[in-house]
């Protein structure tokens, strides 16, 4: 009785520990909710006025055709958006003070704007593209210039003050992250090689999204993953509970049998874990990345901590078990390891649906 | 430790009712969560799911449905600290429920 009161105080500290965790997640959370279109521009481009250059609101975009399509083949395809440090919209100010543009995604293209990626022409337009330099952290960006070949002015310096431009790769995906307020914005580019008559048309779509880095796209988490995972943990909470039945009729047997299946069941939901996490690390994807996988990686880290704990408990109390030092009498380790680990069981039933399926 | 009276109970059908609702369960909010109703609404939905979950597991699992008085008095030294996280955390829930939604 005394172990077991000992072991529901510890776990009551447990409990507080993830609801500390859990609460300022769920308020982390909360500061960073939402997904809004932040801007949507649609362009009907003929291919022989290869170069589309749009202003609004402050931000250029500019998106280039290369006009050497093959008829019959993709239009090869360079765009580029540029965002300033003007504001967007009202409420929303991007790129100011603070806020840090990622290259993430490559040209879809693979070689960037022309082949060494420093220049190239199009109608009237230089795109100038600099050496690969790295910010403070070690990320790769590229500044770029709009030359307009007539009057030589820089296209871009024209509308963006002295600020240097800095470019953004834009293939199929575009990500930047606004790491101060815990925002991305996501530009996706639709486009299509439309041709009527003898004449070809591109037309295309570009969105920028501005998404918390706490929406599930942003996440990018996977949910079958985990849910095979709780599965896992709920199917290892039971042969657990079986373990102490069968200890309770002194079935060493069954006990044995049942605790080697929890452990087991354990192992899986690490391995399924850790090829969680190596995914996000091939995509160089770390606690310091943003605030939500932080926030990730600290929960599941710290719940990983309790499984391991969890299993080399189990794994002495397997092994007393087959130096038969338990009995339908003395059981009081098994039970209240057991405690310990539904509690475990009961942390991950919160954080699967906190990290992984809240909109 | 149970009262030895209770060892004879055979709860082997018990838990695998439990476990087949768990898993329902689990389903469920993955299901749920598919569909969004907002943040607020889909929170309050999956802390629901997970708490129904949390006492089966507590109540069968744990075996507080059939363990003594003094036990179930255990229980409140774990769930205390839990109902006092959900006071400090009433008050964000309540503002993306009522202020912040579009």
């Amino acid at each position: 009785m005394t172990a077991k009161f000992g072991m529901w105080l510890f776990l009551g500290s447990e409990v507080m520990f993830f609801s500390g965790f859990i609460s300022a997640y769920i308020v982390l959370h909360n500061k960073h909710e939402g997904s809004k279109p932040a801007w949507k521009h649609t362009y009907i481009n003929n291919l022989d006025a290869n170069h589309h250059r749009y202003v609004t609101d402050d931000v250029i975009r500019v998106s280039l055709t290369d006009n050497r399509v093959v008829k019959g083949e993709e239009p090869k395809h360079h765009e580029a958006v540029f965002v300033f440090g003007q504001k967007v919209n009202e409420d929303m100010e991007l790129l100011q003070n603070g806020a840090k543009l990622h290259e993430l995604i490559e040209f879809a293209n693979g070689d960037g704007v022309g082949p060494g990626g420093d220049e190239d022409h199009f109608a009237g337009i230089t795109l100038r593209l600099s050496e690969v330099h790295e910010d403070e952290e070690g990320h790769g960006y590229r500044t770029i210039e709009v030359l307009d070949d007539d009057s030589g002015e820089d296209l871009l310096k024209e509308k963006a003050g002295d600020k240097p431009a800095v470019a953004l790769h834009l293939g199929d995906g575009l990500v930047m992250i606004d790491e101060a307020n815990g925002k991305e914005y996501r530009a996706q580019v639709n486009r299509k090689y439309v041709q009527t008559g003898s004449s070809h048309f591109l037309h295309g779509e570009i969105h920028l999204v501005e998404r918390s880095v706490f929406h599930p796209d942003s996440r990018g988490l996977s949910v079958p993953l985990a849910a095979l995972n709780t599965i896992t943990l709920i199917l290892s909470s039971l042969t657990m509970a079986l373990a102490i039945a069968a200890i309770q009729r002194g079935d060493q047997t069954w006990t044995k049998l049942h605790l080697s299946f929890t452990i087991s069941l354990a192992c899986v939901f690490l391995v399924i874990k850790a090829i969680e996490y190596t995914t996000k690390f091939n995509h160089e994807i770390f606690p310091s990345t943003n605030i939500f996988y932080g926030s990730y990686f600290l929960l599941t880290g710290f719940h990983g901590l309790h499984v391991v704990a969890g299993i080399i408990a189990l794994c002495i109390l397997l092994w007393l078990t087959i130096k038969g030092k338990f009995n339908e009498h003395h059981n009081g380790a098994i039970e209240c390891t057991g405690l310990y680990w539904h509690i475990v069981d009961l942390v991950w039933i919160f954080l699967f649906p906190m990290l992984y399926l809240l909109p | 430790m149970s009262d030895e009276h209770h060892d004879d109970h055979d709860h082997k059908p018990i838990f695998r009712k439990v476990f087949i609702a768990l898993v329902a369960c689990t389903v469920l909010t993955v299901l749920v969560s598919m569909w969004n109703m907002g943040t607020a609404m889909n929170l309050i939905i999956g802390i629901l799911i997970a708490i129904f979950k949390g006492s089966l597991v507590g109540l069968f699992f744990m075996h507080l449905y059939w363990d003594g008085k003094i036990d179930k008095y255990f229980i409140f030294v774990a769930l205390l600290p839990l109902v006092l996280i959900f006071i400090v955390l009433a008050p964000p829930l309540l503002d993306i429920g009522l202020l912040s939604q579009p």
